[in-house]
């Protein structure tokens, strides 16, 4: 685990959180791609704890292919509607692992449309 | 458990501590999603999962949020021999476990591991049911699967 860059992306998530500002997400959404699991996930639980602002980041990287498999998953956790055509468009994507992504996030966002998770916003 | 047949933690687990160790390519796994919802479904797949293999008491073993899968999943109705949770978020409510579908329940998890930090999450299962083992590292949630820490650290005897 490399320390350093796992600590700078919590703190800048922190900042990400409360300040939405555009260059901390679009850092985190690149840290999806790390290789390393520990600040890739960092980088995602901060994207997903930020909800709907990270939405249009996720959809950037979705259209440039940047990726996929977490910002399918991430989409799924903090989308609504708006992403499901986009995320639809990949269900049938000849790699397998992307396909799946997007077949689960079309899953998870429509349950999230659903009691509990409606009223709980998670 | 979640790793990928022939990943060096799943081939350190089959040759030196579970002998019968799931290895085949249908394995279960999830997204590793970051929402209750995701987890949920989760929880929902590992179930059926148990049920189409005719699994019956097994030891499951997950890592991170997929051992709250596991948990999530014993509330609806799968029972397990024993839980191994290898740096397990503690989020109770809404994780708490079916404990009468458990066996035994095993924590393993580092000191100040960041990753759970910034899911806000505790790291520490306040239940006597639950047997906490703190691995002498810190910061790094990756550790409760890395083969060489099992090794330095003589895990494979905690469950």
């Amino acid at each position: 685990m490399r320390l350093a860059r796992t600590i700078v992306l919590l703190l800048e998530g922190l900042l990400w959180r409360a300040t939405h500002l555009r260059a901390l997400g679009v850092h985190l959404v690149e840290a999806l791609g790390d290789a390393d699991e520990t600040p890739r996930n960092v980088a995602g639980i901060m994207l997903a704890k930020s909800g709907h602002a990270a939405v249009p980041l996720l959809r950037e990287a979705l259209a440039q292919g940047r990726h996929l498999t977490h910002v399918l998953t991430l989409l799924g956790d903090v989308g609504d509607a708006s992403v499901e055509q986009d995320i639809a468009a990949l269900t049938s994507d000849p790699r397998p692992d992307v396909a799946q992504a997007a077949r689960y996030a079309l899953r998870v966002i429509a349950l999230r449309r659903t009691p509990p998770y409606r009223e709980a916003g998670r | 458990m979640y790793e990928q047949p022939g990943g060096d933690f799943h081939t350190y687990m089959l040759d030196n501590v579970l002998s019968d160790l799931y290895d085949q390519p249908d394995r279960f796994e999830w997204s590793g999603g970051y929402s209750d919802a995701a987890r949920a479904l989760a929880a929902q797949s590992l179930y059926a999962w148990a049920q189409s293999h005719g699994l019956s008491d097994p030891l499951l073993m997950g890592h991170s949020h997929g051992a709250n899968v596991m948990f999530i999943g014993s509330t609806l109705g799968l029972d397990m021999r024993e839980a191994v949770l290898l740096s397990c978020p503690v989020r109770w409510p809404p994780y708490v476990p079916d404990f009468s579908r458990i066996g035994r329940t095993v924590s393993i998890r580092v000191h100040l591991d960041l990753v759970i930090l910034a899911d806000g999450g505790g790291q520490r299962f306040d239940d006597p049911r639950v047997e906490e083992n703190v691995l002498p590292v810190w910061f790094n949630h990756s550790a409760t699967h890395d083969p060489a820490i099992w090794q330095a650290h003589g895990v494979d005897a905690l469950i």
